[in-house]
């Protein structure tokens, strides 16, 4: 990394605490109202399927920590970094989509949790939590690239 | 001077190959456990279970040695104004899973990655202590900031600790051992 890691620490929580509060206070709700009027106009509107979803919430939560890590990232230009931004919550918002999907084929009830959706949450949660950090090193590489060079090279 | 250049270039191309391949290995993994977990948690319930009491254990042990008054009955954890019940998501499981997978993706040897999982785990699990006492003293201090506090420190800040300690693994013992090598 291009910087000490504390100061990489002390940069992700100045930014993702205020983030997070925005996104706890209105940003988690409107996301959802505006994924849930977006997937309906795309498939019933234009395409004429009918599609029911689950919003988990929780599953959200993982845009945080990704915007976070784009935005502290250093040596990236501007232009640069809202593209990889773009791509990057792009590829997060269709994991929404696919897995509140998945969510609701596993519990098409409210209210009543199935046996399947016991057991398969926590994987769900596992990987919705992992996607941003491989996102990151997917799409900040070059600032990145040093820690996957030897030190001698690295150093020069 | 030019040889010297064209080596760094050669070498930071073998880089971005390198991390093209941990992202693939990276996604296999987390697809491997995200399938297999199901069943491996059925058959390691009793030792899950374990990992949970001790869990509420440590962090009631932590509270008292602030001073707190703190009533432990099993996986739940009573402070005055506040009771929390400690469950899988409060182990630190699951980030240690995730750094496993980063650790196994990233291209180091097996006495490394090994290195890596005798300190890291550990420091994982310390640093999810810490947490669990954090949020305890908050949900006592502010029970409505609980909530909050809770999906921050799980689910925001989680990323940043498996980055930080996976990070710390590289510089700390995959590049030192490097250069001392080298040296």
């Amino acid at each position: 990394m291009r910087e000490k890691l504390w100061i990489f620490i002390a940069k992700f929580l100045v930014v993702s605490l205020p983030l997070f509060v925005l996104w706890y206070w209105k940003g988690q709700d409107l996301y959802i109202s505006i994924l849930d009027n977006s997937l309906y106009f795309f498939l019933h509107t234009l395409l004429g399927v009918n599609s029911d979803f689950t919003f988990p919430k929780d599953i959200f939560n993982n845009l945080i920590p990704f915007v976070s890590l784009m935005v502290i990232t250093s040596g990236m230009k501007f232009k640069k970094r809202v593209t990889k931004l773009g791509w990057g919550l792009l590829i997060l918002i269709l994991a929404h989509v696919v897995l509140s999907k998945l969510i609701y084929l596993l519990c098409p009830e409210p209210g009543v949790v199935s046996r399947w959706y016991e057991k398969l949450s926590v994987p769900f949660y596992l990987f919705s939590e992992a996607l941003p950090f491989l996102l990151w090193i997917l799409f900040a590489r070059k600032q990145v690239v040093d820690l996957f060079m030897p030190r001698k090279v690295a150093s020069k | 001077m030019k040889k010297r250049k064209t080596d760094k270039t050669k070498s930071r191309l073998k880089a971005h190959k390198s991390i093209i391949k941990f992202c693939v290995i990276f996604l296999g993994l987390l697809i491997i456990l995200t399938t297999t977990f199901p069943f491996l948690s059925d058959k390691f319930n009793p030792q899950l279970t374990w990992l949970m009491v001790v869990t509420a254990d440590l962090t009631g042990l932590v509270l008292k040695l602030f001073g707190m008054t703190v009533n432990i009955s099993g996986r739940v954890v009573s402070l005055n104004n506040f009771s929390m019940e400690v469950v899988g998501e409060c182990t630190g499981l699951y980030e240690m899973l995730i750094f496993l997978a980063a650790m196994i993706a990233y291209p180091a040897s097996y006495k490394k990655k090994l290195i890596g999982a005798g300190l890291g785990l550990p420091l994982l699990y310390i640093i999810n202590v810490i947490r669990m006492v954090f949020i305890a003293l908050i949900g006592n201090w502010s029970p409505k900031s609980f909530d909050f506090m809770h999906i921050y420190f799980w689910q925001v800040a989680m990323i940043l600790i498996i980055v930080s300690v996976w990070v710390l693994w590289i510089e700390k013992v995959v590049h030192y051992q490097k250069s001392g090598s080298v040296g």
